[in-house]
């Protein structure tokens, strides 16, 4: 599982870091950085996304 | 950059440069770390606050205030609007301040600065040095090189994305009815009214949340939108925003656009560890209703910097010391938005007629005589039905006009 962050739309804002449960997200200066070992997948990053840049694959 | 420090504050906002000026200012040795090039920047703020919070911790500058305003009109879903006064607050010389947030915040860093504070730019806290449980400093990364410096004590004000508090176990993980899903277009257009704010309530316009415009001046406002996390309605905020702008201001030009997550869950219910305090959007010390998150980071910002400076002298580092801090968060602030909190669930239940009815009333009632929270009860007074749906947190009301 993993999330796929549209970097041209990301406005690194860190709102997907602050509800993703696994810690499997980190905003560093201006991008988000995955870690697919981490993400189970659950969606909470898209849904509070305020421009829809996140698509999470199964 | 020396390999110890007294106190490590990771995170310049605010909170992080209010606790470096205040530790400083106390004499201890302080490092303040920003993970980005610039203070500042991006912008994840709507710029507003209150003149006589701020004037409590600096003095206020024109080359960071863009607008002094004393009235907002908040409008609710049918049109009818009510209007709230500077007045209303009962503080003499109060009013709204639009901040320049770059200027503000770089000011803040140069008082911490000013007091001591040594401060460094893209410098990421990459992890905490922890020894049996116990924060012991910070493994950071200056310029792309890799540092492990020591402290006594860390203040982890690193935002709303913060790592400190999960690197030392402390979950700080937001659920969904935790968050504001917040965009805001710094907006040019000659019709925007530049001398009250306008708040714009409605399940359909901004769930969970409201639309804002915050006039900065020259023509230009920040018009912006927070939508509760759960309440989405599989649309995103800049979905909801772009509509209202569309609307209201066809013709309006993006001269800034802004993206952020608002906490608004009342605040963490633990802010210390050994070694290590939490202070801003990093402990959670927002207001649920309004989002407002300046004034509380800066007096939290201060009461970690004193607790830590207070916890040098004494030689003790622990837990059980650092709770002072949160002992007094939790007796003054801490009050205020955990009781915010449970007005804003109850508040989360009206529909829009329910927001129709009250801003019919408000609009009946002279409220330029009212102090805000009399007023709010007054409405809820005349409104049987909707004085049930606020139920739970009526006597919280009560309490807090006492």
């Amino acid at each position: 599982m993993t999330v796929i962050i549209n970097r041209n739309k990301c406005g690194y804002c860190g709102a997907c870091v602050a509800v993703c449960p696994t810690m499997a997200l980190d905003l560093k200066e201006v991008w988000i950085d995955v870690d697919e070992s981490l993400c189970n997948g659950c969606s909470t990053c898209k849904k509070v996304c305020p421009i829809g840049a996140i698509e999470v694959q199964r | 950059m020396k390999t110890e420090y007294d106190v490590i504050v990771v995170g310049a906002g605010p909170a992080g440069s209010i606790a470096a000026k205040t530790a400083a200012e106390k004499g201890c040795s302080v490092l303040l770390i920003e993970k980005r090039q610039e203070i500042g920047v991006p912008i994840r703020c709507a710029e507003g606050t209150s003149k006589t919070e701020l004037m409590k911790f600096i003095d206020i500058d024109p080359s960071f205030t863009c607008n002094e305003l004393h009235k907002a009109e908040v409008h609710a879903p049918g049109s009818t609007s009510f209007s709230i006064t500077t007045k209303m607050s009962g503080i003499d010389g109060e009013a709204g301040i639009i901040l320049d947030r770059k200027i503000f915040d770089r000011h803040l860093a140069n008082l911490a600065a000013a007091a001591g504070a040594n401060v460094y730019t893209k410098t990421p806290a990459t992890n905490l040095i922890m020894r049996d449980g116990k924060v012991e400093g910070v493994v950071l990364n200056h310029l792309g090189e890799e540092r492990k410096t020591r402290s006594k004590i860390v203040i982890g004000a690193d935002g709303v994305e913060s790592k400190i508090a999960r690197m030392a176990g402390i979950d700080t993980a937001l659920n969904l009815k935790e968050i504001e899903s917040g965009a805001q277009f710094l907006v040019y257009d000659e019709t925007i009214d530049q001398t009250k704010c306008d708040i714009f309530i409605g399940n359909e316009i901004a769930p969970g949340g409201y639309i804002w415009i915050f006039p900065k001046g020259n023509h230009t406002a920040n018009i912006g939108i927070g939508i509760l996390g759960n309440k989405n309605n599989g649309k995103n905020a800049i979905q909801y925003l772009e509509k209202f702008i569309a609307g209201k201001f066809p013709n309006a030009q993006i001269l800034g656009t802004a993206f952020g997550g608002v906490p608004a869950s009342g605040g963490l219910k633990r802010m210390t560890a050994d070694g290590l305090m939490l202070a801003g959007d990093a402990a959670r010390q927002t207001d649920p209703i309004t989002g407002a998150g300046i004034r509380y980071a800066m007096y939290a910002g201060k009461m970690a910097g004193r607790t830590a400076a207070e916890a040098i002298a004494a030689g003790d580092y622990s837990n059980h010391f650092l709770q002072k801090y949160q002992n007094e968060w939790d007796k003054t602030l801490g009050k205020t938005i955990r009781r915010n909190y449970k007005i804003k669930e109850a508040y989360n239940t009206w529909a829009d007629e329910d927001m129709n009815r009250i801003a019919q009333m408000a609009a009946g009632l002279p409220l330029e005589d009212f102090e805000l929270k009399e007023a709010i009860i007054a409405v809820l007074k005349s409104d049987k039905k909707l004085m049930w749906k606020m139920k739970s947190v009526y006597y919280d009301l009560l309490k807090a006009m006492i």
